[in-house]
């Protein structure tokens, strides 16, 4: 039996459930089957940490887990580790693989998370592993706002000329800290998968299940002092700044960023304010949102 | 092709110092240095990861870290060109599928730093906000982990104090250099321009004189205080840049500590020349 679900602007068919994704219908544009996938492609023209890829095909390695061998970004096919959990399966599904499926279909990813702001419009905080994507996101929520995803930004061109948002799924992954200091408690949340200190928070009533026109991009950063501050970036520093946050950037590169990705990107980052939000590690988090909610989503 | 470069230790002996005096050294500048922005990064940084992977690093466990960042320094090491450093504090150690963290294949070398034990002990109490006797009891731990659930570091497997520098020093796969942290704070220039012919690096003297005289202790501690250091745990209950001298032990541990720490460690202890001067 086979499932079927739509996310990131994609009408999914899956060989297996994949209970985080909102139901879908119509034409299929990304096909994810269970099978066998090689150690290794024959004759890979680049090499990532723990993935390797050509021109039409990336294998990726999620060590114990699953192979995922994602092809012509319209398959998607995946050779599960006996014994893995399927929460573990998914987490690579859907954080990795999927980001390479969109992005080998020219779609620009971003590593980031996107709140929708009250009047529609959707801000992006792109940011490295660890900088509190995922936790902003969180607190925005806590605070009302609505949400498009966690960990990945697609951005599509729409009409107008502007840039589209397309709505991810609703999670928010959280280390058990974050949740605690959310008011959450931890042992009420799913794990993202057994024996990882990581939560799944379930944001279905503050999904915004329509894609929303970029209205900010946010980088958020750490620094070392003890102040959180904002800084515009402007001009041609916008392109190298945000650049590092393409998702899977080496691969987007390898690809020779398609023409689709690159005019997605040089439109997002021209139009709209680009800015970077810089905190330090222990930033206290209503201090964050208050910095944010009077900075940046005003 | 052998590429890759580590700058090992066991975390507070020094390491960070001589990283900064390395950048700043290669890197060919001397003043107006960054300590936020050394050209050496942490091996276990998850943002080095991001740069070439393609999910979040912390969503793995500690073996399928493992398994990615193995992935990741041969990843590096293709880029080059040699030598590619990478600082670590991981014991020298085969990871759960029998592979070697540091792929010997593709390291050139490997400059392990060494402090005393006691003066490692005090260290670490202030950087980890623990009590001196947990710091001990810690460097005694064989199953010593750092950086596990951490939102920014794979977990960093480091054994005890004693296992640490055995496996580092012991190991013959990758060429090592022994670097004694007090060596080089007793002659800093002499010490640096030392390492520097170890590893048969260009030494150029006056380079040295300039970098070691910008990252005086001092001056390293003003920079912390002015701009912060990126590296400072949240929880430390001092500044990094704490003391930066050797033997403070001999007026901060008890005997009854320093007997616990010749227990554990003598053997290593002697091999890497370190003793209690007749108190243990």
């Amino acid at each position: 039996m086979s499932h079927c679900y739509r996310a990131c602007g994609l009408t999914i068919l899956s060989d297996f459930p994949i209970p985080e994704l909102p139901p879908g219908e119509g034409s299929i544009d990304l096909r994810v089957l269970a099978g066998s996938v090689p150690t290794g492609l024959l004759a890979p023209t680049i090499r990532g940490a723990l993935y390797e890829a050509d021109a039409q095909q990336c294998l990726v390695q999620a060590p114990g887990v699953a192979r995922f061998l994602v092809e012509g970004g319209a398959r998607i096919r995946v050779d599960v580790v006996p014994g893995a959990a399927d929460q573990a399966v998914r987490l690579f599904l859907l954080g990795a693989a999927l980001g390479l499926a969109l992005t080998q279909r020219g779609t620009l990813v971003l590593h980031a998370s996107v709140a929708v702001l009250p009047g529609g419009g959707a801000v992006v905080f792109s940011g490295h592993s660890g900088r509190g994507k995922s936790t902003i996101l969180a607190a925005l929520v806590s605070a009302g706002f609505c949400m498009l995803g966690d960990d990945l930004a697609v951005l599509v061109p729409a009409s107008g000329g502007e840039i589209g948002v397309e709505p991810v799924f609703p999670r928010i992954k959280l280390k058990q800290d974050a949740a605690r200091r959310l008011g959450l408690n931890p042992a009420a949340l799913a794990p993202v998968r057994p024996g990882i200190e990581k939560f799944q928070w379930p944001t279905d009533a503050q999904f915004t299940a329509v894609t929303q026109p970029l209205r900010a991009i946010c980088l958020v950063e750490y620094g070392a002092t003890p102040d959180v501050a904002v800084h515009s970036v402007m001009g041609s520093d916008r392109f190298e700044t945000v650049r590092p946050y393409v998702y899977g950037l080496k691969f987007a590169e390898h690809l020779g960023y398609h023409t689709q990705q690159f005019s997605t990107f040089a439109a997002a980052v021209t139009q709209v304010p680009v800015r970077r939000l810089v905190r330090p590690v222990n930033a206290d988090l209503d201090e964050l949102v208050r910095v944010i909610v009077n900075e940046i989503v005003s | 092709m052998k590429t890759l470069a580590w700058l090992a230790s066991y975390p507070k002996s020094g390491n960070t110092w001589i990283r900064i005096l390395l950048s700043h050294y290669l890197a060919g500048r001397a003043a107006d240095f960054d300590i936020n922005c050394l050209s050496i990064p942490n091996a276990a940084d998850m943002t080095v990861f991001d740069r070439v992977g393609v999910f979040p690093p912390s969503e793995l466990t500690l073996d399928e870290g493992d398994c990615a960042r193995v992935s990741l320094y041969r990843c590096l090491a293709a880029q080059g060109p040699a030598p590619v450093w990478l600082k670590i504090h991981d014991a020298f150690r085969r990871i759960a599928t029998g592979d070697w963290l540091c792929p010997p294949d593709v390291s050139l070398w490997a400059v392990y730093v060494v402090r005393h034990p006691a003066d490692v002990a005090i260290s670490l109490s202030y950087h980890f906000g623990m009590s001196l006797e947990e710091a001990v009891a810690f460097m005694a731990r064989p199953t010593a982990v750092i950086g596990r659930n951490s939102r920014l570091q794979f977990g960093q497997v480091l054994h005890t104090w004693s296992d640490h520098v055995n496996s580092w020093r012991r190991q013959s796969d990758i060429p090592v250099l022994l670097v004694r942290y007090e060596d080089l704070l007793e002659d800093p220039i002499a010490g640096f321009q030392q390492v520097l012919r170890g590893l048969r690096l260009p030494v150029d003297p006056e380079r040295v004189v300039d970098v070691v005289e910008a990252a005086t202790f001092a001056r390293l501690q003003r920079h912390e205080v002015t701009s912060g250091f990126s590296e400072r745990a949240p929880w430390a209950t001092a500044p990094f840049f704490r003391a930066g001298r050797a033997g403070q032990w001999r007026n901060q541990l008890s005997s009854t500590l320093i007997a616990r720490l010749a227990a554990d460690h003598r053997q290593a202890m002697d091999e890497v020349g370190y003793d209690f001067g007749g108190l243990a």
